[in-house]
């Protein structure tokens, strides 16, 4: 497949005819706010990138963001079906970690599909053809986190198995490089068989599966909605990008496939999966355009290698600072972008 | 203007896991990452080196490896001046994987360059030659004759073994290429980094005949 104009043009039709691009965003809030220098930021000679699943994730939680907390869960556990008022405008500071297993399955709507876990059993009992992949994958995902960095360690088993039981469970995704990052994260806060559970909701009802589908298709026809909503609201990046011949496929596409889980912080992935799991696909578009806008006065002072240099290694690092994986949730949730064509 | 003479793409491809991200990090960083993350879609990284007293800057692009990532990563072929298939010596399977890459590289490669009258410099590596093999030296030679590649090597990331001199001999070879075709004068490369190349006719491919 190539990326010829023609066939995105010839996706436009069918997708792109509910995509109304933000008109609602206040220009005159273009300036976020400024991050905090990250510590050993000023290390520039430092090109290490992070590795997957570092950094801690505090557990702390003021007793007024806990109560609010208890107040909406109690309603939401009277009604599964409808989630309570106030819910969003608590997802969108970030779930305290330690209510986050439940948040998760509450907002995805996947708490005790007892069906499915049972499913799961007997599909961890099958032979995959990805064994050898899964395999060399979960070796080497979240190697910054205690729980999966030993080889053989529980977590790894846990994620061999979680990605086995879906490669057989979806024949026709299989086994996609990309999705050990994201199972992992999930399998940080719940047992296995209700990762599985979620990780089935977020491939099928958030519409991440499609991603992976018919030679990424769908994922091309999201790199040029990327590329047209960052148009449209930081034109001065978006032409630097264009002069210098950036495009989107050179460093999102571990944005989408992975959520944001293979190269950032584990507080930020979480937050990011908090609105993800919130809202779908379009908080991909939103922290994608939150990253853009936080980084934009140094990205355009960077020429082709520079700016991919940044993506691979300097972006994620500065959101080690907690404060500054706030400021980044806080732009991303402000990014208005009213549709995004298919649901 | 930035200071080097010319600029090559090299694109690394192979089947997953069997070592090209460790490579390219080698040669580029000088290091050897314990743990190295799959790499989803592409992965870029630069670096430059003196050839005969001329800067020679080399962009790396480092691609995915399973097998469904290929309809994102052959778009990075025809921009290529180099492709590097990479097996894993200590695997027969990565091995009996590179008629398929072969295949690719002569579809998505070949014809883009053939304009120019000078085919993608293609190279085989079999890397992890630290580890017991499971693929005999001379059995990858006789593949590399026999599909035209021109340039073989076995190479360790994890020792440094060969990398330096991997990358050196493409460059080598890539300058002289560029030298010849310009009559011995040499110029800069001109490259657009676009890999639109529907869109954008003038492409790097010109760089050899400008």
């Amino acid at each position: 497949m190539s990326y010829s104009h023609s066939l995105i043009f010839e996706l436009i039709p069918n997708h792109l005819v509910n995509l109304n691009f933000p008109s609602a965003f206040d220009k005159s809030k273009a300036d976020p706010p400024s991050l905090v220098a990250a510590p050993e930021e000023e290390d520039s000679d430092n090109d290490e990138p992070l590795l997957s699943g570092s950094g801690e994730v505090s557990k702390e939680c003021s007793e007024v963001e806990l109560q609010g907390w208890a107040d909406v869960l109690a309603k939401w556990r009277k009604d599964l079906n409808q989630r309570p008022k106030g819910l969003a405008e608590l997802v969108k500071r970030g779930v305290p970690e330690a209510l986050r297993g439940e948040v998760w399955q509450l907002l995805a709507c996947c708490q005790d599909d007892l069906a499915l876990m049972e499913e799961y059993r007997v599909l961890i009992t099958k032979e995959t053809p990805f064994e050898l992949f899964i395999r060399k994958d979960t070796n080497r995902t979240f190697p910054a986190n205690e729980y999966f960095k030993e080889s053989g360690s529980s977590g790894q088993d846990s994620l061999y198995r979680l990605c086995k039981a879906y490669s057989i469970y979806d024949q026709e995704i299989g086994y996609c490089q990309g999705l050990t990052f994201m199972t992992a994260a999930l399998l940080l806060h719940m047992p296995e068989e209700q990762a599985f559970c979620l990780l089935v909701k977020i491939m099928n009802q958030y519409g991440v599966r499609n991603l992976f589908r018919s030679g990424f298709e769908e994922l091309q026809l999201r790199f040029y909605q990327l590329e047209r909503i960052m148009e449209d609201f930081i034109p001065d990046l978006h032409q630097h990008f264009v002069a210098s011949g950036i495009e989107a496929h050179m460093y999102a596409s571990q944005w989408f496939l992975t959520l944001f889980s293979a190269k950032f912080p584990l507080h930020v992935v979480f937050y990011i999966l908090d609105l993800f799991l919130l809202q779908g696909m379009e908080t991909i578009f939103q922290v994608a355009i939150a990253l853009l806008l936080l980084s934009r006065k140094e990205l355009l002072l960077l020429d082709f290698e520079g700016v991919l240099k940044h993506f691979r290694v300097h972006l994620p690092k500065r959101y080690r600072v907690e404060e500054n994986a706030r400021i980044l949730l806080q732009t991303a949730v402000n990014v208005k972008i009213k549709k995004l064509g298919p649901e | 203007m930035e200071d080097y003479k010319y600029l090559f793409k090299i694109v690394l491809i192979g089947n997953a896991g069997v070592g090209k991200t460790c490579l390219v990090r080698r040669f580029a960083q000088g290091v050897f990452p314990n743990v190295q993350g799959a790499t989803i879609g592409v992965d870029f990284m630069i670096k430059s080196l003196m050839v005969n007293d001329v800067k020679v800057k080399l962009q790396i692009w480092d691609t995915a490896g399973q097998e469904r990532f290929r309809s994102i990563t052959q778009s990075y072929y025809r921009s290529a001046h180099c492709l590097i298939l990479v097996y894993d010596v200590f695997s027969q399977c990565s091995f009996d994987s590179l008629p398929q890459w072969c295949r690719d590289i002569d579809q998505y490669a070949g014809a883009a360059i053939a304009g120019n009258g000078r085919n993608v410099l293609k190279v085989l590596v079999g890397n992890k030659c630290d580890k017991d093999r499971e693929v005999p030296l001379h059995i990858a030679e006789q593949f590399a004759h026999n599909n035209n590649f021109d340039l073989f090597m076995e190479t360790s990331a994890l020792e440094a073994e060969n990398v330096e001199k991997l990358f050196r001999e493409i460059a080598e070879i890539l300058v002289s290429r560029n030298q010849e075709s310009n009559g011995g004068t040499m110029s800069r490369s001109i490259t657009s980094n676009s890999f639109n190349q529907s869109s954008k006719p003038s492409n790097c491919f010109n760089c050899f005949s400008n």
